[in-house]
């Protein structure tokens, strides 16, 4: 699973980090480093990368932020949103129809190279 | 560039851009305590990379909020020209008379050297044949003279004129055709 994620077609990445990120927050608050590690374990994501993701969502409205102190600093922490979660619920019901399309071409395959 | 302070120092410089830097500063400090070595961890990091995302997202909020401020701008605009109606609203009929009396001045110039054309051109046929004195057909062969030179004068001038008016009307158009393209 990973190395396919590794090298997965790089605007076909684009659209899945938002919702990578949505996903990882969805299980909990969480903070920049901690999201990369969370998402490393299935896509390859760079701090460089991360930090437009969270702008874009952030400004989006799909999630929010707050500052919590830590170690004599602040950590900023982010959180999934109300129109975040409906957003993963949209991409619940786009991944059933294409798992059908996906579906339908592995079967294809399979029949071809059956022959 | 090795430690952290001088990442976040020419981050700063820069990209100018404070929410980087703090995004940086704490995701360093996150590493470091995870156990990695700041000056490997600070190594790790491409700068390149980081100032190019970074302007990418600068760009696009720039983007954002300058289509904020034309949808102000248009806004304000709408409002002057409702409330400048009472003013405008005679400059315009007086613009449109000023053309109007421009187009009949063309006409009446036009008009009347045809005539002179036409009188010249009677007067010296008529001179010929009754036999008139030569300096009466030199006087009708300058009154055609002259209105020949009006004709062709109000004729260079309205065609600059109407070859001006139509290359701004097609480049208004094409420009604002191509704009809507680039939307």
């Amino acid at each position: 699973m990973h190395s396919i994620m590794l090298c997965m077609d790089a605007q076909v990445k684009k659209g899945l980090v938002d919702i990578c990120v949505l996903a990882s927050l969805s299980r909990g608050d969480s903070y920049g480093w901690q999201i990369i590690k969370d998402i490393s374990t299935v896509m390859e994501l760079s701090e460089s990368t991360l930090y437009p993701v969270l702008k874009r969502l952030e400004g989006a409205g799909l999630v929010e932020t707050y500052e919590v102190p830590h170690n004599g600093r602040l950590r900023r922490y982010f959180q999934i949103t109300a129109s975040g979660r409906s957003r993963l619920g949209e991409f619940k019901s786009e991944h059933e129809a294409i798992a059908r399309v996906h579906s339908y071409i592995l079967d294809s395959i399979d029949i071809e190279e059956a022959k | 560039m090795t430690t952290k302070k001088e990442f976040l120092e020419t981050l700063e410089k820069t990209s100018n851009d404070k929410e980087l830097v703090g995004y940086y500063d704490e995701l360093i400090s996150d590493r470091v305590e995870g156990g990695g070595e700041e000056s490997s961890v600070v190594a790790s990091l491409n700068l390149r990379k980081v100032l190019r995302e970074s302007e990418f997202v600068s760009a696009k909020n720039d983007l954002t909020e300058r289509a904020q401020g034309k949808r102000r701008g248009r806004a304000l605009v709408v409002l002057l020209a409702l409330f400048s109606v009472p003013i405008t609203l005679p400059l315009a009929f007086a613009f449109l008379m000023t053309c109007f009396a421009f187009v009949i001045t063309g006409v009446a110039l036009v008009g009347g050297a045809g005539a002179g054309v036409v009188f010249g051109i009677m007067g010296i046929v008529e001179a010929i044949r009754i036999g008139e004195a030569a300096e009466l057909i030199l006087l009708h062969s300058g009154i055609l003279l002259v209105a020949l030179v009006a004709i062709a004068f109000i004729g260079l001038v309205l065609s600059r004129v109407l070859i001006k008016f139509y290359r701004w009307m097609v480049v208004r158009f094409f420009m604002a055709f191509r704009r809507k393209e680039a939307v």
